[in-house]
């Protein structure tokens, strides 16, 4: 294009009824850069994408791109046909033909192999979608989407699910598609990372572009700042002293873990870290009484609550509201719909849930927010042993901040907490001890004053002691 | 702050009621279309036609509320008219061969639906069929044992019930409909004030989810099962009893009927959604128009065509009124 | 909002739907007609058809008459018995019904009588009903030819196989009379009765795999047309070995018959079945009700000697001359 852009919007706003969701927002995209857009959850980051990518209509504004640029999207969520195969989902639309039109299955399977090689990914070009683990699929979205070799390249909080060596393996490949000339738009609540890999960033606040600037100008201090509007302290730890012992497990096997032996006290918080597939979620859902024990012992409390990771497609129900996902199961024969109200109400009002009112379907409600009402449902039996897995995937700073703050709380008033998080410096913040996993086995236990990221980085990946 | 169109919660009380709405200006067009033309008595809208109209809708009606709540589930039944008919033989068997009286003979052809129902429920939750094959296989086996116990005769209850039989004062062709409006009202309350009914729409919505939030979700998938059986089996007690014969051959086919009314009354078949008030709705609309489409000259030639156009029509724009809108 | 625009939209296209019917706008007032009822056993039988052909030409010869010519899609009893109480409610001058289930509908017609409109049956009765008039072919004595054409055939011994379609009041009698006929010779043995479920396609599926199960059969005997009905229906069949005989003479069961697939048919008076009601009907609205309800038509039985004769015959009745 005649100014050096590759894309450029101009005013786009978008309306859903009474709400605005993007305010005359002007952003454009240069070829050969990476620009990063930060914002809290409901800022619009997503409906800007959404935007450009064509699947929602904007209310007003414009949007300029060169009808020739090939344009990619890779959006936040995870959902891909269970019983595609990788390689398949990768060509889907761009197949590769031969004679009479036939599909040249071995090509394809061939440059499949290649595409998840640039990215990092270990999965098979021949394995079903349905059979990858979430960090696998998202390296499989990106995949397809780097392959058909952008000129723009939209991408959604792509590092939501991944680790620290898929992010690595993303990095290398965005930034080698940028000396290529693709302009790249990039979302993520994970400010490191955005400093590391961005050239300018924008901050959205709700629904309006508060600045965009070279990425050296800025800390994530004061995009924390800007994006929230005010400053947001750090969090500090309190110290706690732990109580008895809640939840033990003894030499506990199930699906990918070996025999795993741990014990979580009321007022502490114990984190399991470990790399995708390392056999965290298992854990968890075997606690939980989700998944059945090969081996071992579990003592579990009476009061235990699960809030499972992937909260689209494994905590909250689409087609009940917000109050009926906070009172599932319902306790006791009856509904007693006015009483549901009253406490769905003291609970988005605890919570800070930014929502409509109690009986909000659950799609208005943004990633934090939908997590929030997860927490709700678990909370609300005021639970001995609350477990997490991956509380704070994909929520902004504000919003992470707030769970954070909650889940000190909790341990503070004596609950026993055992959580997982794929993210090291949230773990060294909130938990008392950690757990490492690699391979379905603990490798080492680690007390959280001293403990370093990358001791714990070195634990959970095998590289030095 | 993101509010979409979408209606997820809304549908679920307002379906139920937007099929009321077609129902009345369905009957209102054809009380116009009908009009006798010379000012004798109108032969569509009169009390006597309604009440047929009724006893005709309330065999689907009465189905259509288990299918309602199969479908809400995240099921799908396809027993229920060979289950119709069992009962239906059941009763009929035990009346007039066995001498037995005629309130345990209703008992029984209702607990053998209820048995059907457990059979299904069983395959689908520790065989972990899916629901489509596990009932169409009930079925078979339902339809197949009525035919092994009439021998392809049939059982006459007529014979052996007092003409003029009015329990209750209320004669026996008007019972059908006034049982298909007490089991609407009670499953409604059951699907909106009852704890089993939200489990029931959260294991249809999001099984994993359901399971994980702590859902019996066996046991829900269970009580559907049993209950659509014996609902269905009520249906067949209530045809041998108002009707007057059991038989083996009856109802085929049904289940499409029954299923097509709960759909049309709200009920998405990717589980989550359903209404037991729109399903009895939806069995009325079809019973409307069969009817009004015999009074209407030329009319039962195109009567199959016209019903599946009139689901097709509301699906379509109860697709259209719900989808993502900016 | 958008739920208005549904509700608009459905009444909108239902008023497209009702355009769509034929004949749905009334023309312009016409005089009173006398109308009519017709209900056949089921739309989708064949053989109805001429009943229909006969009734609209007597309607038309007595004139001021309207035919209404209504049945279910398929063989269901409760939809015929549905569509009975319609035109009960609809206050028809006279009910023609051929039944699918006679006393699952006696209560039906007894409540039309009562209430005035005269109902004759054709073809299927309801003996126990309060009907007027049953016209048709004598049912036992039909089953009687059935069985005595086939005991000749095969020259009083062997071993036969029968079709049938449980249910059907007037199917059942002609089993009886056609068992009655060959309890005569000692040395027939029937060895089955097939139930084709009224259902010309599985009559196919029925005679292909008897013909595996009994190879040596001697003879088949059908109480209906099914096999008749199709073209190919008797092909397993080697009428050198085995001899057919069957109910109706629509085609193409002439066709059958002169190519020696079948050799013997008994025909029913189609036309008749839609003819005799008509009148019957006016008569009895006139005032003179028959004295005996049975007013038996009579029976063509066809071989390949008169089947030239017959389909003369045929002709004739088709244009309405005879």
């Amino acid at each position: 294009m005649a100014d050096g852009f590759l894309l450029a919007t101009h005013g786009l706003t978008v309306r859903y009824g009474a709400t605005t969701a993007l305010d005359a927002v002007d952003v454009d995209i240069r070829a050969g850069e990476v620009h990063a857009v930060v914002g809290e959850n409901g800022a619009g980051k997503s409906t800007l994408l959404r935007a450009i990518a064509g699947t929602v209509q904007p209310t007003a504004g414009a949007i300029r791109i060169d009808a020739r640029n090939r344009l990619a999207w890779v959006p936040q969520e995870t959902l891909l046909p269970p019983d595609l195969r990788v390689a398949d989902w990768i060509f889907l639309g761009r197949e590769l033909r031969g004679r009479m039109r036939w599909l040249r299955n071995h090509a394809m399977l061939d440059g499949a192999a290649t595409a998840l090689r640039a990215i990092g990914c270990a999965a098979a070009p021949s394995a079903r979608l349905g059979s990858l683990s979430l960090p696998q699929r998202k390296q499989v979205q990106l995949a397809r989407a780097l392959r058909a070799e952008p000129d723009v390249l939209l991408l959604d909080e792509p590092t939501a699910v991944l680790g620290e060596t898929e992010t690595h393996h993303l990095f290398a490949a965005v930034r080698t598609l940028k000396q290529r000339g693709t302009g790249v738009l990039y979302v993520s609540h994970r400010l490191q990372e955005v400093l590391a890999i961005a050239d300018r960033v924008t901050v959205l606040r709700d629904g309006r572009r508060v600045s965009t600037d070279p990425v050296s100008a800025v800390d994530t201090g004061r995009l924390v700042q800007r994006m929230v509007g005010r400053d947001v302290p750090e969090h500090r730890r309190t110290d706690r002293t732990a109580g008895d012992p809640v939840l033990r497990l003894i030499g506990a096997a199930m699906a990918h873990v070996r025999g795993l032996s741990l014990t979580v006290r009321r007022g502490e918080v114990v984190g399991v870290a470990g790399l995708v597939g390392a056999g965290r979620s298992e854990v968890l859902e075997a606690v939980a009484g989700l998944r059945p024990l090969r081996a071992g012992r579990i003592e579990r409390p009476a009061g235990c609550a699960f809030v499972p990771e992937d909260r689209g497609s494994k905590g909250l129900i689409a087609a009940l509201g917000l109050r009926e996902n906070v009172f599932l199961p319902v306790g006791g024969w009856f509904v007693d719909r006015a009483r549901e109200r009253a406490e769905t109400q003291r609970w988005v009002e605890q919570l800070r849930i930014r929502t409509t009112g109690p009986d909000a379907p659950i799609e208005s409600l943004s990633g934090g927010n939908q997590q929030k009402v997860l927490l709700a449902r678990a909370l609300r039996h005021r639970p001995q042993l609350l477990l997490l897995d991956e509380p704070t995937a994909g929520i902004d700073v504000g919003a992470k901040a707030e769970i954070h703050d909650l889940i000190c709380q909790l341990a503070d008033r004596g609950a026993a907490i055992l959580l997982t998080s794929s993210d090291l410096p949230e773990l060294l913040v909130l938990c008392d001890r950690i757990v490492a996993l690699r391979a379905g086995e603990a490798v080492g236990a680690v007390a959280v004053d001293t403990a370093t990221e990358e001791h714990l980085a070195a634990l959970i990946t095998g590289a030095g002691g | 702050m993101i509010a979409h169109r979408r209606r997820v919660l809304l549908p679920r009380l307002v379906s139920g009621w937007s099929a009321a709405v077609i129902l009345l200006l369905e009957f209102g067009f054809f009380t116009l279309v009908l009009a006798p033309r010379n000012g004798g008595p109108h032969t569509f809208a009169n009390l006597a036609n309604v009440a047929l109209i009724l006893k005709y809708s309330s065999i689907f009606g009465i189905g259509a509320i288990g299918a309602a709540m199969v479908i809400g589930a995240g099921g799908i039944d396809l027993a229920p008219g060979a289950v119709i008919a069992l009962a239906s033989v059941i009763t009929g068997h035990l009346f007039v061969i066995e001498n037995a009286p005629l309130w345990a003979a209703c008992v029984a052809g209702i607990t053998v639906g209820l048995a059907a129902g457990a059979v299904s429920a069983a395959l689908v939750v520790l065989a972990n069929l899916p629901p489509f094959i596990a009932t169409l296989g009930v079925m078979g086996i339902a339809r197949g044992a009525g035919f092994l116990i009439t021998e392809g005769r049939f059982y006459d209850l007529s014979s052996r019930l007092p003409s003029g039989t009015a329990p209750l004062g209320l004669s026996l062709a008007g019972w059908p409909g006034v049982i298909m409006m007490l089991l609407a009202a009670y499953f409604q309350l059951v699907m909106t004030r009852t704890a089993v009914g939200r489990h029931v729409l959260a294991t249809g919505g999001n099984e994993v989810a359901a399971r994980y939030a702590g859902v019996h979700v066996g046991r829900v998938k269970t009580f559907v099962y049993v209950t659509a059986g014996g609902l269905a089996a009520l249906s067949g007690v209530v045809l041998a009893v108002v009707q007057g014969q059991g038989k083996a051959d009856m109802a085929t086919g049904y289940e499409l009927d029954i299923i097509a009314a709960a759909v049309v009354g709200g009920a998405s078949l990717s589980g989550g959604r359903a209404s037991v008030v729109g399903a009895v709705i939806g069995s009325l609309i079809f019973g409307v128009l069969r009817n009004a489409l015999a009074q209407i000259p030329g009319g039962t030639f195109a009567d199959r065509l016209i019903l599946g156009f009139a689901v097709l029509i509301i699906v379509v724009m109860d697709r259209l009124a719900t989808r993502e809108r900016a | 909002m958008i739920a208005f625009r549904r509700h608009t939209l459905a009444l909108l296209s239902l008023i497209a739907v009702a355009n769509a019917l034929p004949g749905c706008f009334h023309p312009a007032d016409t005089p009173r007609m006398l109308r009519f009822a017709f209900i056949p056993k089921a739309l989708h039988i064949p053989v109805f058809e001429y009943a229909r052909i006969g009734a609209e030409r007597a309607a038309k010869r007595l004139g001021g008459i309207e035919i209404i010519w209504r049945g279910a899609e398929s063989t269901d009893e409760i939809r015929q018995k549905e569509i009975l109480e319609s035109f009960i409610a609809q206050h028809v001058d006279g009910i023609a019904i051929s039944c699918l289930n006679g006393d699952l509908l006696t209560d039906a017609i007894d409540r039309a009588v009562d209430a005035g409109i005269p109902v004759v049956t054709w073809d299927s009765d309801a003996p126990r009903s309060k009907r007027l008039a049953f016209y048709g072919v004598n049912d036992v004595e039909a089953g009687r030819a059935l069985g005595d054409g086939l005991a000749k055939l095969i020259s009083g011994h062997g071993r036969v196989a029968m079709i049938t379609s449980l249910g059907a009041d007037n199917l059942q009698k002609r089993l009886d009379g056609a068992k009655d006929a060959l309890k005569k010779y000692a040395d027939i043995r029937i060895v089955e009765v097939f139930d084709v479920r009224d259902d010309a396609v599985r009559v196919a599926e029925v005679i292909a795999s008897a013909a595996q199960r009994y190879p040596d059969l001697d003879g088949w005997l059908s109480v209906g047309g099914w096999p008749v009905f199709v073209r190919n229906a008797l092909d397993p069949i080697d009428p050198s070995r085995t001899k057919v005989v069957a109910f109706d003479t629509i085609p193409p069961a002439p066709d059958l018959l002169r190519a020696g697939k079948v050799q013997l048919l008994v025909g029913q008076k189609y036309f008749g079945w839609g003819e005799e009601p008509v009148r019957l009907l006016k008569r009895i609205i006139e005032g003179d009700r028959p004295h005996e309800p049975y007013q038996y038509s009579g029976m063509d039985v066809v071989t390949r000697d008169n089947l030239d004769a017959y389909l003369e015959q045929w002709k004739r009745w088709q244009q309405g001359t005879l």
